[in-house]
């Protein structure tokens, strides 16, 4: 009810107005401000193409109709506007990654590395399978972007630590490779990339060198794991043998101290033996000196005593003649 | 009007011309003027520079920078008759632009030119050569840096005059052996295991074996000795008795053979004896003729 009424009022003021903005526009679209309009617009974008942010990881190469002006550091670059001046921003701090022996894809995706790139061939005929990563950054930015160019500067990288390494592993052992190598690999790695790299100009830093597997190829892995297993064997069997050692000479020492205690023992009974004997016959010697003829009488008795029982006798009569007669 | 637009159409021909004129040199590049498909001039300066509208000139850019060249593997044959995978890289950049441009035109061209020059240098040097002397172990037999030299430089001159390329260096980024002899060189690192394998297994039990050995020889001494010093103790203690008896019998030598001798009767009269004793013994005499009360 009330919708009609404030229908009929509202339109006349909104009419107005938006017939003057639209006659201010016509105004400025037309003639020679449009044009004015235009050319700033222009001029503005073209003025913006000389702004760019050089990020905190960034270096900027500025170049004048083609030729190296300056290196920018981070921050807001002003330069003059396109086409005069251009500039490319790499980024410096970024520490690059490449792997050798393996493609980092492969390694995500889950397929192993193929033969052909993880092996290499020992000085002694063996083939080990060596992986390794090389973490790198940009050092010089412009001989990086113009001594070897972006893509195959990258590239180049890994051909001058695979040339590192073949001609390395190639003097070494396979079993100094396996055990003690590794660092000095790693090393000599990063010292010969780097040299080759210096040499070729190529405005790189060779940060590390990792070393991320040196393994026996998988079909001769078994007999590689069995030197190890005979190797822990062989300890053990020492082990073994030093422990019967230290066992048994103990053993004989706790023997050889008993024998030797047995004797001490034998020692003392004997002489105390020897002395309680000579007691006894000291004091029968004491009692003989005092009556001598009894006492041996008395000591001859009692011997007899002693021995007679056991033996058969025979009494012979010296009396009748010596004939025998027998007491039993 | 139409003089404004005929204004502007000039205008913009003539700007168009001036930028038919003008070309920027990046770094690392180097521009060729052909002059009516002619070369007249080599521009190295990274800038700006002008040259006149084409057709009259046009301009061909060479790209100065290193690049690689990485050929596939290929098998070759060394002196000592023994096969050897190779896959080996060239770093090169243009030298002479001009030769260059006359002569491959492009890198593909320029490429295959140099994987040709790469890989029969690559053939002659390495058939002159045994394998010890890309493998060894003994030091001072493997020369590949120096043979990686010698092919560096003979493919340089190659290049050089033929094509106006540089090679920088010609690397060896992979040895192997073909499947072959790879199938064979398994086999063998396993029989060397095995062998390495056994020789620590008989290592063990030699020096299991010596260490018993020793131990059992230790033991033997440690008792002797003991043995040895028993003996003498006892030795020691049977004269220590000796020395007590004889000092004390030797007090009274008679009364000694008497209890003695009595004491030798006690041990070898036994039920087997017979003793004969005279019935006037003065053992047995008072069993005749008893003397009572007479006694002294």
């Amino acid at each position: 009810m009330s919708g009609p009424r404030a229908d009929g009022a509202a339109p006349a003021a909104p009419r107005s107005s938006r017939a003057r903005r639209a006659a201010a526009l016509r105004r400025l679209l037309s003639g020679p401000r449009l044009a004015g309009l235009f050319a700033l617009l222009v001029a503005l974008h073209w003025g913006l193409t000389g702004v760019r942010v050089v990020r905190e990881d960034e270096q900027a190469v500025v170049l004048r109709f083609g030729a190296i002006t300056r290196l920018a550091p981070a921050g807001i670059l002003f330069t003059l506007p396109w086409p005069i001046e251009r500039s490319l921003a790499l980024r410096t701090a970024e520490v690059r990654t490449m792997p050798i022996g393996y493609r980092i894809a492969d390694a995500a995706r889950g397929p192993g590395p193929s033969t052909r790139e993880i092996e290499w061939v020992t000085g002694d005929n063996n083939i080990i399978d060596l992986t390794l990563t090389l973490k790198y950054v940009i050092s010089d930015p412009v001989a990086y972007l113009y001594a070897v160019g972006p893509v195959e500067a990258d590239f180049l990288v890994r051909r001058c630590a695979e040339a590192g390494l073949t001609e390395m592993i190639a003097c070494l052992p396979v079993d100094e490779l396996l055990t003690a190598g590794k660092g000095r690999v790693q090393e000599e790695t990063r010292r010969r990339t780097q040299a080759d790299l210096d040499s070729l100009g190529a405005g790189i830093r060779i940060v590390t060198v990792n070393i991320g597997g040196v393994v026996p190829p998988a079909n001769v892995i078994a007999a590689f794991n069995d030197v190890s297993t005979a190797k822990i064997e062989k300890a053990r069997m020492i082990n073994e043998a030093d422990g019967y050692a230290k066992d048994s000479l103990p053993r004989a020492r706790a023997m050889g101290h008993r024998a030797v205690q047995e004797a001490e023992s034998y020692r003392e009974a004997t002489v105390n033996r020897a002395r309680g004997e000579v007691s006894g016959f000291n004091d029968l010697l004491a009692e003989a000196r005092r009556a001598r003829a009894v006492t041996e009488m008395r000591i001859y008795l009692e011997a007899m005593e002693r021995i007679l029982p056991r033996a058969r006798k025979v009494i012979v009569d010296e009396s009748a003649g010596g004939q025998l007669r027998l007491l039993e | 009007m139409r003089r404004t637009v005929a204004l502007l159409a000039a205008a913009a021909a003539a700007l168009l011309l001036l930028l038919s004129c003008a070309y920027e040199i990046q770094p690392a590049e180097c521009g060729i003027v052909l002059f009516f498909g002619e070369p007249a001039r080599i521009v190295r300066e990274p800038g700006l520079h002008w040259k006149l509208p084409p057709p009259i000139e046009t301009l061909v850019r060479i790209d100065l920078r290193l690049h690689i060249l990485d050929p596939s593997e290929a098998e070759y044959l060394t002196l000592d008759k023994k096969n050897v995978l190779v896959d080996a890289f060239a770093a090169w950049q243009v030298e002479d632009p001009l030769r260059y441009l006359v002569t491959v035109v492009d890198r593909r061209t320029a490429e295959a030119q140099l994987e040709d020059i790469v890989r029969s240098e690559l053939g002659s040097a390495l058939g002159t050569r045994e394998l010890t002397a890309l493998i060894s172990t003994v030091p001072g037999d493997v020369h590949m840096d120096q043979i990686m030299q010698g092919i560096t430089e003979r493919a340089r001159e190659k290049a050089a005059d033929g094509y106006g390329i540089l090679v920088r260096t010609v690397g060896l980024k992979r040895l192997n052996f073909p499947e072959e002899n790879r199938q064979a060189i398994f086999r063998r690192m396993e029989a060397e295991r095995e062998r390495i394998a056994r020789q620590y297994r008989s290592e063990g039990e030699e020096q299991a074996e010596m260490v018993r050995a020793q131990a059992d020889l230790e033991q033997a001494r440690i008792l002797a000795e003991a043995e040895r010093r028993a003996q003498e103790i006892r030795g020691e203690a049977d004269a220590e008795a000796a020395r007590i008896y004889a000092e004390a019998y030797a007090e009274d030598q008679d009364f000694y053979e008497f209890l003695r001798t009595l004491a030798a009767y006690e041990k070898f009269i036994d039920q087997d004896a017979t003793i004969v004793l005279p019935s006037d013994s003065r053992l047995l005499r008072l069993l005749r003729q008893p003397h009572l009360g007479e006694t002294p």
